[in-house]
């Protein structure tokens, strides 16, 4: 992935776009820091939040024309958020420490500022912090300009003074009583000038005859056309303090570029009100009426200010992490995320990798659904995966037991194709996938049986179809297994795929771009034979629909189709459908991340208290296995206790490898008369396992044949360790890259296995790999 | 029982033998030799080892002929342990915040794997900066975050010693600009940080002992272990120059 | 499975083909490239060692992946 398809995709990510009071606000006070301040009762961090943004709060707190209040998200829930009046209580109960001494160095550059109104005095403050050398003209005895006009109640008269006082001591020269007159002032002695002085008819005159006038003043820059002179404030728009507060703070901006002779425009599209792109989630949100204070000028008590500090939403968008366990695990957001994966890319390409954080998601796509700019973080992931396999920076092990598994059902001991006898292509091909084979073998004979009534030509295909390489980032091995399912497709004669898994679904697609696909449980509305299945139960369900049926809106009506045709109660569950969650098993998340999966499994059955239905033999094996009862269609079908089965636990790792041997063997039987089927030389072993034992297997991920191939080892090679004491024997076998150790008695002829347990390192010998 | 280690006396050991993850670093003295070949000091330098602990790189740079080595460290203990037999080690003790020698002394100075130690590493290279020559080199080695994901992982790791300190690669980067400095070199060694930890791993059970030994209060839960998943750590070694001439840093709009 | 005795001495541990016990002595166990000398019972004989379940899902497990960066 490219790095402008990585900042396309940050981009997208709308989290971090300002909430709309903050775009809106044309000094970008960050209004939602103040609210959470204030709601934990820190007046003084909520003072200085707001004076990073306002130099003189405590005139703006009283006289802002407030553009936040049109756009605040809680305008239909109870009322805009007091923002001002807040503001007011920062100022009245927060206590700041004095504006620091300047620690820059003094710059040798002496500006002029004409009027000292709020954008005179904002430019004035501004410039100095940077700085420089600053002379304040006014005409009037005190700075304020037209604030003097307000009446004493809104802003008392001692409170412009205090705050203008702030100007001298900043050691700003502040010259009142000081008219100037434009025509007869001298430049030169200043390095530049800002004129503020509101609207007066002889700066306008003066302006249009020396430079564009005032109406052709850039709104960006707020050139006048004048070299060095820049004009801003009430000169240029109605009367609103903070938008003239606002203009000092970029004339300031434009003085400093030009006077450092760099860029006036560069970087500049964020200066002033702006639109936001965030998106916030207003649903189920209780409208509480705003808090009045007592009075209007005196503002609020703290714990007025403090419940209504409460009502701020804390506006962000974070739609996706809400429904994710995975996305909200790691405290951040896909903007964060795909700039930690992707941080320095271009310097130490390969020491940047999240691996456990690539590894753990499940490629649902869940966020893409509910995302209002439709960012799919899956897709992130996906060619994240890719890329470290093809540049070889996948750990070894972490899909290693998932590929193999793949690699086993495409070998001799699943694997198996076969039309009607007697025929050489067919007209359907039932691909039931290898998982229904691993935990419900019998029902594929079954199926197998109701097709063939429905279907005379209809052939059979037991393999893998490649979704654990794609989402290991296997590419290669995805292809290789791709091509192997196209030319048996291809000599069968193109046949139309009859599918029991989502999964297969997606990546016969992409396997054979076009290829006609249609769902089982298609098939079954159209077979005679289901409508004469009786009712098995009154009980209601909730459907779960399988993460990979998430884009196959046919799949899940047809799905539905069939539990009505069977006369089963079922209801949707709130996030189904399109917006359906995964049960885990995606994207190889459970090998990589075990916890994660079992969390996320537990977010899923728990949304409901009724028993699940679905129409995926993982989602149910997985639900079914941490407790929740969850139905396969096919047991509604083919089942006869459908208590017991809901409540089944799945078969073992070892056990499904069995599973899928059988049903080859017994297809093949049927279909070619012949099959002892292959048996391996190890699988003569005969093995006493307890069910603690199994256990133990599964969870560290060891096979039956994995044991018997180290018993087999001990036969024909005599090497074993002998305890004493005891009489337990021990021995090892690396058939591959992982060495398998056995601790075993033997009686008779029959291995009693009492701990099994496996490692990578190699012991001894060579260290290169 | 948890007792001081007895070669540095700072940080914690379970065994009273028992030596603690600091007193040998990742790498040993390769990354020391390969940041003194970059380097290139003149024949007469005079060179600071900052946090010089036991002394393996004080050892190493004594024994380069004209060149004239300086270790220093706060911890008396560390000093005395750090001392060869017969003495031949300038050694002397001193806290990175206050170095006890004059302004421009120094060619180069050496900090290895204690930048993340310190609390204020901003500080930390401006003192070392008063006491280099100008066109003096410093060479740090220490522990990075290679890579974090989301933010849980900060409030946990506080709890450390060793990593409340680590920064990312953009951080470090962030603050050497800060200080006035001019990279001249970045290089990872991560792989020697793993070796180093595999090493540990063996000796003390498993990576969350590992760090725990590195942790000041003794974190021993699951909180801690789990928010170790979200980061991942490697190994620098940078060499920044002290300008010739002091430029002020330029401004911001800010 | 008993904790191998420190030393030399002989264990309750023999190879079941060359007949010997099993001694404790210092092997060389590595992983992509990183290795580390530990003690395992070893036949003197053969050379073969025995590595412990608790060193194989511990110290061995966790080193693979640091190893393998996972």
């Amino acid at each position: 992935m490219d790095q402008s398809r990585l900042h396309e995709l940050e981009e997208q990510c709308i989290q971090d776009c300002d909430p709309p009071c903050t775009a809106h606000c044309p000094m970008h006070v960050d209004i939602r820091q103040i609210c959470k301040e204030i709601t934990a009762g820190n007046f003084n961090n909520a003072l200085t939040t707001l004076q990073k943004s306002i130099p003189f709060p405590e005139i703006i707190a009283r006289t802002c024309d407030q553009p936040c209040q049109l756009v605040c998200n809680r305008q239909t829930l109870g009322g805009a958020v007091r923002v001002a009046d807040l503001e007011l209580a920062c100022c009245q109960f927060g206590k700041t420490e004095n504006p620091q001494p300047l620690m820059k160095a003094r710059k040798k550059a002496l500006i002029a500022v004409i009027g000292a109104g709020l954008c005179g005095m904002t430019a004035a403050w501004v410039l100095t912090r940077k700085g420089y050398t600053v002379v304040l003209f006014d005409r009037e005895e005190h700075p304020g300009g037209q604030l003097w006009r307000l009446s004493d109640s809104q802003l008392p008269k001692d409170i412009i003074l205090r705050e203008s006082a702030k100007l001298e001591q900043t050691g700003i020269d502040l010259r009142n009583n000081t008219e100037i007159e434009l025509n007869a002032f001298d430049r030169s002695q200043y390095d530049a000038v800002l004129i503020a002085t509101g609207v007066e008819e002889a700066v306008s005159k003066w302006l249009e005859e020396n430079g564009k006038g005032v109406s052709a003043i850039d709104t960006l820059t707020f050139e006048t056309g004048i070299t060095g002179v820049f004009c801003g404030g009430s000169i240029l728009h109605p009367p609103s303090t903070v938008l003239s507060m606002a203009d000092g703070k970029r004339t300031a901006i434009s003085i400093d570029r030009y006077l450092q002779k760099v860029s006036l425009t560069a970087s500049r599209s964020s200066e002033g009100a702006q639109e936001t792109r965030l998106y916030t989630n207003l649903e189920g949100i209780q409208p509480v009426s705003a808090v009045m204070p007592t009075t209007i000028f005196n503002g609020y008590t703290p714990d007025e200010a403090i419940a209504e500090a409460r009502r701020c939403l804390l506006c962000d968008c974070m739609e996706c992490v809400k429904v994710c366990t995975y996305l909200s695990e790691y405290g951040a957001y896909p903007r964060k995320y795909v700039r930690d994966i992707y941080n320095n890319l271009s310097i130490i390409m390969h020491q940047r990798r999240g691996n456990k954080f690539i590894n753990s998601c499940t490629l649902c796509g869940l966020c893409g659904e509910v995302c209002p700019t439709d960012l799919n973080f899956a897709e992130v992931i996906e060619q994240t995966r890719k890329t470290m396999v093809e540049t070889k920076k996948m750990p070894i092990s972490a899909h290693d037991f998932a590929l193999r598994d793949m690699a086993f059902s495409n070998s001799p001991r699943f694997a198996f194709t076969y039309p009607v006898p007697g025929e050489e292509k067919c007209d359907y091909l039932l691909f039931p996938g290898c998982q229904l084979a691993a935990s419900n073998p019998e029902y594929i004979s079954l199926i197998y049986d109701d097709l063939r009534k429905q279907v005379e030509n209809l052939g059979i295909m037991l393999r893998c179809c490649g979704s654990p390489a794609q989402w290991s980032g296997e590419e290669a091995l995805f292809m290789e297994s791709g091509t192997a399912i196209r030319s048996e497709w291809e000599s069968l004669g193109n046949p139309k795929f009859i599918l029991a898994c989502s999964s297969c679904n997606k990546a016969l697609q992409q396997i054979i771009p076009g290829v006609e696909t249609i769902s089982l449980w298609e098939f079954l509305l159209k077979n005679e034979q289901l409508a004469s299945v009786r009712q098995k139960t009154t009980q209601e369900y909730k459907i779960h629909d399988p993460c990979t049926s998430r884009y196959e809106p046919e799949w899940q009506n047809f799905a539905r189709g069939v539990i009505e045709r069977l006369g089963i109660n079922y209801s949707e569950l709130r996030m189904s459908r399109s917006l359906t969650e995964c049960c885990g098993y995606g994207g190889v998340a459970w090998l990589a991340n075990p916890d994660l999966a079992h969390k996320t499994i537990q977010r899923r059955i728990n949304e409901d208290e009724s028993d699940y239905l679905t129409y995926c033999v993982m989602c149910r094996d997985l639900f079914a296995a941490e407790g929740k009862p969850t139905l396969h269609l096919l047991d509604l079908i083919y089942g006869r206790d459908v208590a017991a089965l809901a409540k089944r636990k799945p078969p073992d790792y070892s056990q499904r490898h069995e599973n899928r041997i059988r049903i080859k063997q017994r297809m093949e039987k049927r279909l070619l008369g012949k099959g002892d089927g292959i048996m391996e030389t190890y699988e003569k072993i005969k093995l006493q396992l307890s069910s603690g034992m199994r256990d133990i297997l599964e969870a560290r991920l060891i096979l039956v044949e994995d044991i018997q191939k180290v018993i087999e080892h001990v036969e024909t090679s005599g090497e074993y360790f002998i305890n004493k004491s005891n009489g337990h024997s021990i021995a090892s076998y690396k058939p591959n890259l992982i060495t398998y150790w056995v601790e075993f008695t033997k009686q008779e002829d029959t291995y009693i296995v009492l701990d099994a347990y496996s490692h990578r390192m190699v012991v001894g010998g060579d260290t290169s790999l | 029982m948890i007792s001081d280690c007895a070669s540095c006396g700072l940080f914690s050991v379970t065994q009273d033998s028992e030596e603690c993850v600091h007193t040998n670093r990742p790498g040993g003295l390769i990354v020391t030799e390969r940041a003194f070949a970059l380097c290139g000091f003149p024949a007469q330098a005079h060179i600071l080892d900052v946090a010089c602990g036991t002394g393996a790189t004080v050892n190493y740079l004594a024994d380069k002929p004209g060149l004239k080595a300086l270790g220093m460290d706060r911890s008396g203990k560390a000093l005395a342990g750090a001392q060869s037999e017969p003495a031949r080690l300038n050694l002397l003790r001193g806290d990175v915040l206050r170095i006890p020698i004059a302004p421009g002394y120094f060619d180069g100075v050496f900090m290895e794997c204690a930048l993340s130690l310190t609390f204020e590493p901003l500080h930390c290279l401006v003192e070392i900066m008063r006491v280099l020559k100008p066109g003096g080199k410093i060479v740090l080695t220490d522990i990075y975050l290679r890579e974090v994901i989301g933010d849980n992982f900060k409030q946990v790791i506080s709890v450390s010693t060793c990593l409340a300190g680590a920064m990312t690669q953009e951080e470090v980067e962030n603050l050497i600009a800060a200080a006035g400095l001019r990279t001249l070199a970045w290089e990872d060694h991560t792989a020697l940080l793993k070796q180093w930890m595999v090493g540990q791993i063996f000796r003390l059970g498993s990576i969350t002992k590992v760090f725990c030994q590195l942790s000041a209060e003794k974190a021993q839960n699951e909180e801690y272990a789990q928010a170790l998943n979200h980061i991942r750590l490697g190994y620098y070694l940078a060499i920044f120059e002290k300008p010739l001439a002091l430029e002020t840093p330029e401004v911001n709009d800010g | 499975m008993t904790a191998p005795e420190s030393g030399n001495a002989p264990t309750e541990w023999i190879c079941g083909k060359c007949g010997e016990p099993l001694r404790l002595s210092r092997v060389n166990v590595s992983y992509l490239g990183s290795g580390y000398p530990v003690d395992l019972l070893m036949c003197t004989k053969c050379k073969r060692a025995l590595v412990p379940p608790e060193m194989a899902l511990g110290k061995m497990l966790e080193v693979e992946r640091l190893l393998e960066d996972k």
